[in-house]
C-alpha cells in the first residue's frame, strides 16, 4: 500500500479515537456515571502508550495531563465527591471535551487538506 | 344603562371578529406558507461593479456553466468555517476478464463478490458493458463527488476488499496517483477482477480541471464571503433555509445538489382541503 494511504489510515484511527473520548466524556456529564469517565481515561492512556496516535494529536499532552489529574483526584477521594468537588470536576471535564474537540477538528482538517 | 353596556361588550368583539374575516391575514401558517424578507431575490455580488445585491442568505445556488473551478470560494471560506471544499467527480468501475465473466454468469462465489462491491452503491446489479475483451460494470450513474479518490476507497471500498482478503483472494494496489486514480487487482487462481476509481473529465471548456465547490452545511455560517469572492457570478445564495437533517453526511451538498433549483412544495402530510385553503389565502 502507498505511504499516503497508510498515513491516512492512522489519521482516521486517531480521529475515531478522539471522537470516542469525546463521546464518553459527554456521556459522563449526561449520566453522571463514572464508568464513562473510566472508559475515556482508558482510551487516553491507550493513545499515550501508542506514539503513532499521540504524535498525531496536537495538544495531546494537555488532554492527557487533564485526564490524569482528574483521575488521580477521583482515586484519592475513592470515587466519592462532595457537591462542590463534583461541580469543579464537571467544569474540568467540559474543558477537556473542548480540548479533545480541538484535536479532532485538527485531525479532520488534516485529512481534508492532505497533500501527497 | 347597564343592559346597554352589556350588549356593547358582547357585540363589539363579535363585530371585530366578523370584520377580520374579510381582511387578508397578517400571520402565516408555517410550514404551509413561508415568508421571505426580500421576495424572489438571491444574495449575489457583482465583481466588476464591486456591489453586493441584497437577498436572503440561505442555501447556495451554483451555476455549473459559469464555475471555472478557480477555488476562490474555498480560499475565502478557509479561515472562517472550512465548509467549502473543491471536489472532483469520480467513477468506480469493475473490470472482468472473459473467463471471470463466464463464472459470474453461472452464479456462485464470483457473483457474491460482485454483490459485495455493488452493495455500498446502488445495491442493484446492473448490466455489464463489453469493451474489447473486457467486461465493464459502472457502479455509479452520477459522479461521486469528493475531494480525493482515497476517501471513496476508505468510505466505500475498503470493507469489501478486506472481506475478499478474508475469503482468500489477493488484492494489490497496482496503480495509484494521489487525488487522481486508484487501480486494484483482485485475483484468485485464474480469476482476475480489476477495481478502478478514476477522475471523471466533464470536458468543459471553462473548467478544464473538472473541479467544483461542495459545501458542508454542518459547518457553513452563511456569511456569504464565498459569493463575494466568486469572480464569475457562479455562486449565489437563495431563500431556502430548511436544511436540517438527521445525518451529518446529508448536510454535505455536492455540486449537483447545489446546482438544483429550489422547489416550493407543500409538506407531504397536507390534505387537499388544506391545500385549497392555502391557495385561497395566497391569491386573495
Amino acid at each position: 500500500m502507498s505511504k499516503v494511504i497508510e498515513e491516512r489510515k492512522i489519521l482516521r484511527e486517531v480521529f475515531t479515537l478522539t471522537r470516542m473520548i469525546i463521546f464518553n466524556l459527554r456521556a459522563f456529564l449526561d449520566t453522571e456515571d463514572y464508568k464513562y469517565f473510566r472508559r475515556a481515561y482508558r482510551l487516553v492512556e491507550y493513545s499515550a502508550s501508542k506514539p503513532r496516535y499521540s504524535d498525531n494529536m496536537h495538544g495531546f499532552r494537555d488532554l492527557f495531563n487533564n485526564m490524569k489529574k482528574m483521575h488521580e483526584m477521583l482515586e484519592s477521594r475513592n470515587w466519592r465527591l462532595t457537591e462542590e468537588e463534583y461541580s469543579k470536576l464537571s467544569e474540568q471535564v467540559t474543558y477537556t471535551i473542548v480540548r479533545a474537540n480541538l484535536i479532532a477538528t485538527g485531525v479532520n482538517f488534516r485529512l481534508k487538506r492532505f497533500k501527497a | 344603562m347597564v343592559s346597554g353596556n352589556v350588549v356593547t361588550r358582547i357585540l363589539s368583539p363579535i363585530i371585530s371578529g366578523l370584520k377580520h374575516i374579510f381582511f387578508r391575514p397578517i400571520t402565516i401558517k408555517y410550514p404551509y406558507e413561508k415568508t421571505y424578507n426580500i421576495p424572489e431575490s438571491n444574495y449575489r455580488f457583482d465583481p466588476k461593479e464591486g456591489v453586493a445585491y441584497p437577498g436572503y442568505k440561505g442555501r447556495h445556488i451554483l451555476y455549473l456553466d459559469k464555475c471555472t473551478g478557480c477555488g476562490s470560494c474555498d480560499r475565502a471560506c478557509e479561515n472562517i468555517a472550512e465548509a467549502i471544499s473543491m471536489v472532483f467527480g469520480y467513477d468506480v468501475i469493475l473490470k472482468l476478464d472473459p473467463s471471470t465473466y463466464e463464472e459470474l454468469k453461472k452464479g456462485g462465489e464470483t457473483s457474491n463478490i460482485i454483490e459485495l462491491f455493488v452493495k455500498p452503491f446502488s445495491g442493484e446489479l446492473k448490466s455489464f458493458e463489453k469493451s474489447g475483451d473486457i467486461y465493464i460494470l459502472r457502479m455509479n450513474n452520477d459522479p461521486i463527488f469528493n475531494y480525493r479518490c482515497e476517501v471513496i476507497y476508505e468510505n466505500l471500498l475498503e470493507d469489501p476488499l478486506h472481506e475478499l482478503v478474508k475469503r482468500g483472494w489477493a488484492s494489490e494496489l497496482v496503480e495509484y496517483k494521489p487525488m487522481e486514480n486508484m487501480k486494484f487487482k483482485i485475483c484468485r487462481d485464474a480469476k482476475v477482477i480489476e477495481l478502478v476509481i478514476e477522475k471523471r473529465d466533464f470536458g468543459l471548456k471553462h473548467n478544464k480541471r473538472s473541479t467544483f465547490p461542495a459545501i458542508d452545511y454542518g459547518r457553513c455560517v452563511f456569511c456569504g464571503f464565498c459569493v463575494d469572492a466568486c469572480p464569475f457570478h457562479a455562486l449565489e445564495m437563495g431563500p431556502s433555509y430548511e436544511l436540517s437533517s438527521l445525518e451529518r453526511e446529508e448536510l454535505f451538498y455536492t455540486p449537483l445538489m447545489l446546482s438544483s433549483r429550489f422547489f416550493e412544495t407543500y409538506p407531504p402530510e397536507t390534505t387537499w382541503s388544506e391545500k385549497t385553503v392555502m391557495l385561497f389565502r395566497r391569491y386573495r
